[in-house]
């Protein structure tokens, strides 16, 4: 298909726009100038509700306006809104093994009315039609019932592929689009545009017609063998179509198991990447536990700083300078020989050994000593007197002695003990800070428990070895049963070629196994050759267009489609890049172009692209390098572009461009426009300026454009 | 028509050309027989049609083709 001309009525603020779009193979670019609140969206969006209808309208078009806002309604209260698009399709006519090309030209009609409240911001919606019409040299021909050819030439799936704008265009990958999703739109643009359900759906009702013709097979003969073989036929085929629909059944399974066990890692992966909520829990604990064990040292070193005031270094602390007195009172005494307490032992054991210190016998045996000995007994009476006196004196002297021959160490362990105390005070603050801290953490985790996770994820992986152990086994299955239906075959067409009515049903069952054969086997080249063409051309388009190149030390390296419909790249080393994280703004608009582009390529289905803004947030080589790669593989190719992004593509518009127009928008004079554009209503207006021209009606002020641009 | 009927048919007749030969022009037969059964696929895409029988039909008359071209074949190898 390709887009011919769109005229647009009081569709929003295009109240009558007329737009011709370029369909030539050489000049196949059309660009429209617009800058922001001109429209683009608006236009796009009118051509997808002309060509689909309401289900293209944001939320089906419930409750969504397409009147303009600034409707006056003392003029009517019935607004009419129209879409009329002219469209031309590539007609294959094949005439035995000549193919015959023809283009075929249609104008689609779609309207409604909108009735406004007239005192209220309310509206309600009435008289919706569409209509088709084959436009031809002889003149328009109405199509009736429309939707059919709709249905065919527009099909819904294909909706993203030709119209793509600027937030659109991330849908084939974005990651806030669940993987089944995405997975999904690729699918069926891919199967729409390869054809691959339509080969499927034959495939399916030519099988029903050869299990038909092999029923019919057993009428002709009442030959044992020939009955015998042809049951063996139906039930193998039966078998086969049990394990077929077995085998679809466990694939899907096994993709829906995949992207639990993908979402439970990303689960995991998301848990862990804020931290991981059990283990900060186990940390949390340990610290409790590092703290309890704190406080009991604490304790301890409490109980110890209150036993040094009943040590006996306090006392020698406290006692010093009194000591130091006393000390010198003491060893006086000493001097004096008052203390030690020491006369009555002396004289004591000078009496036990009878003999005195100046020489004398104190024996009692020498009647001389007499005298003697009653004289020291007497000294040793009087000194008793004194004795309680001498030792008390005797004992402080020796206790001070004790006191005061070392120095005090309390005031050093005092200190030590107050300091052992301030470090752990301190260490327990920490901890508790710690503890505080891990809770916050704790809180702000939501309830992941990975540890559970993590055997969801080791059962799914358990299962999806279980599947795949399943599938290769049926797939055993499979190839043995259709080799014994092979051979049943031939059995059965020699037992026939016996027949006298055998021919007709040999020929009916010869085609029928041919048109399957072929049938068949375009499938298989479909859903692999032609799917790796896709994806190997959306990978050279992709590549190009960001101006990777993988010999050299570029982080890209290829972009491919899986088996699984998903769409990924690969950078150094094979290593995939997530198109979501790895990947900037400018390269993902990129790579979804490349997918669409490479598909309608592949596909060779005759296609307009559609692109509103597409070279926001690129610049530089890579603008113009999407700009340039979109053109060359496209079959038509439709821009909606701002100042800023024309900006450096001027050369490539001017040479690849069959039209190109400027949009202006009324209600942007006079903070934009220099010129009044003579209109009291808001509205889309066209001139035929190119994207380097002005005139009266586009003319912007020179700082609104050059902040356009910039 | 289909929107990539170019691609199908360009494939199908490739892979009708793989099929053998039982009668001068079957492949081409074969071919147009695939053609018609995809264009039917197509068009039950977008309207009601018993597609079954339909299929039937193309299927039964390159059938009653496939048998008088055989058994003109046969009787002129006979």
């Amino acid at each position: 298909m390709k887009l011919i001309s769109a005229r647009i009525k009081n569709f929003r603020l295009l109240r009558d726009l007329e737009l011709d779009f370029s369909s030539e193979s050489e000049k196949k670019l059309t660009v429209f100038r617009a800058p922001n609140e001109t429209g683009k969206t608006t236009i796009v969006r009118a051509l997808r509700w002309g060509l689909y209808g309401d289900n293209a309208l944001p939320n089906k078009g419930v409750k969504w306006r397409m009147h303009p806002i600034d409707w006056d309604k003392s003029d009517s209260v019935n607004v009419h809104i129209s879409v009329t698009i002219e469209f031309e399709i590539l007609k294959i006519n094949q005439i035995g093994d000549q193919r015959i090309e023809t283009h075929q030209r249609f104008r689609i009609s779609r309207s409604v009315m909108e009735v406004l409240d007239a005192d209220s911001d309310t509206w309600r919606k009435t008289d919706a039609s569409v209509k088709l019409f084959e436009v031809s040299e002889g003149g328009v021909t109405p199509i009736d019932p429309p939707e059919a050819i709709i249905r065919e030439e527009l099909p819904t799936e294909l909706r993203d592929v030709f119209f793509t704008d600027g937030d659109r265009a991330m849908d084939f990958i974005e990651a806030d689009i669940n993987v089944r999703s995405k997975r999904n739109r690729v699918e069926k643009a891919i199967r729409a545009l390869l054809g691959i359900g339509v080969l499927q759906n034959s495939i399916a009702h030519v099988t029903i017609s050869a299990k038909e013709a092999n029923r019919r097979a057993r009428s002709v003969g009442g030959d044992v063998d020939l009955t015998r073989v042809i049951q063996n036929i139906e039930n193998n085929e039966n078998d086969i179509s049990v394990k077929e629909a077995k085998k679809t059944e466990l694939t899907e399974e096994l993709t829906n198991i995949e992207e639990m066990a993908k979402d439970t890692t990303k689960q995991i992966d998301l848990a862990l990447k804020d931290g991981n909520k059990q283990q900060l829990i186990d940390d949390k604990n340990r610290l409790l536990n590092q703290k309890e064990k704190y406080a009991k040292d604490l304790s301890g070193l409490q109980k110890k700083h209150s036993q040094i005031f009943e040590d006996v270094e306090l006392a020698k602390y406290l006692l010093a300078p009194a000591l130091d007195k006393s000390n010198e009172i003491m060893n006086k005494l000493e001097m004096e020989g008052q203390i030690p307490h020491t006369t009555i032992p002396v004289l004591n054991n000078r009496l036990k050994l009878g003999e005195c210190i100046c020489g004398e016998s104190l024996s009692p045996d020498d009647n001389t000593a007499k005298d003697r000995i009653d004289h020291i007994n007497h000294l040793i009476e009087t000194n008793k007197s004194a004795d309680d006196l001498q030792r008390v004196m005797t004992a402080l002297f020796y206790k001070g002695q004790d006191l005061t021959s070392t120095k005090s160490t309390w005031k050093h362990l005092r200190k030590n003990t107050i300091a052992d105390r301030e470090t752990l005070a301190l260490k327990i603050e920490q901890i508790q800070k710690d503890i505080r801290a891990h809770e916050a953490k704790i809180d702000a985790l939501p309830d992941t428990d990975i540890q559970k996770l993590r055997e969801f994820e080791r059962d799914y992986q358990r299962r999806i070895t279980g599947i795949n152990f399943d599938i290769s086994e049926i797939n055993s299955q499979l190839r043995n049963l259709r080799i014994d239906v092979a051979e049943l075959i031939e059995k059965r067409d020699r037992l026939l070629k016996n027949k006298e009515k055998g021919l007709m049903i040999r020929s009916e069952l010869a085609v029928i196994s041919d048109v399957a054969k072929i049938l068949e086997n375009s499938y298989h080249t479909m859903t692999t050759t032609e799917l790796r063409k896709v994806s190997d051309m959306m990978s050279e388009i992709f590549l190009k267009m960001v101006g990777a190149d993988p010999k050299q030390k570029s982080v890209i390296h290829s972009a491919m489609i899986t088996e699984e419909f998903d769409i990924i790249v690969k950078g150094p080393s094979g290593r995939h890049l997530d198109p979501d994280h790895d990947l900037n703004g400018a390269s993902r608009r990129a790579l979804t172009l490349a997918f669409i582009l490479a598909l309608t390529n592949v596909s060779e289905v005759e296609a307009p692209n559609i692109i509103d803004t597409p070279l926001g947030m690129m610049d530089g080589f890579v603008k113009l390098s999407v700009l340039k790669t979109a053109v060359e593989y496209s079959q038509q190719i439709i821009l909606f572009l701002t100042h800023s992004e024309i900006a450096g593509c001027e050369e490539v518009i001017r040479q690849k461009s069959g039209i190109i127009k400027t949009l202006t928008n009324t209600a942007h004079f006079p903070t934009m426009l220099v010129n009044d554009p003579g209109s009291h209503e808001r509205k889309v207006i066209l001139c035929d300026c190119d994207h380097e021209s002005v005139c009266q009606i586009c003319e912007r002020r020179k700082e609104q454009k050059q902040e356009e641009v910039a | 028509m289909p929107l990539n009927q170019k691609k199908i048919l360009s494939i199908i007749t490739s892979e009708a050309d793989a099929i053998p030969e039982q009668y001068e022009g079957y492949t081409q037969d074969i071919s147009k027989v695939v053609s018609e059964i995809i264009g039917l696929e197509i068009h039950h895409k977008v309207s009601a049609i018993n597609i079954q029988q339909k299929i039937n039909e193309v299927l039964h008359e390159a059938a009653v083709s496939h048998a008088d071209r055989f058994e003109d074949d046969e009787e002129k190898s006979n």
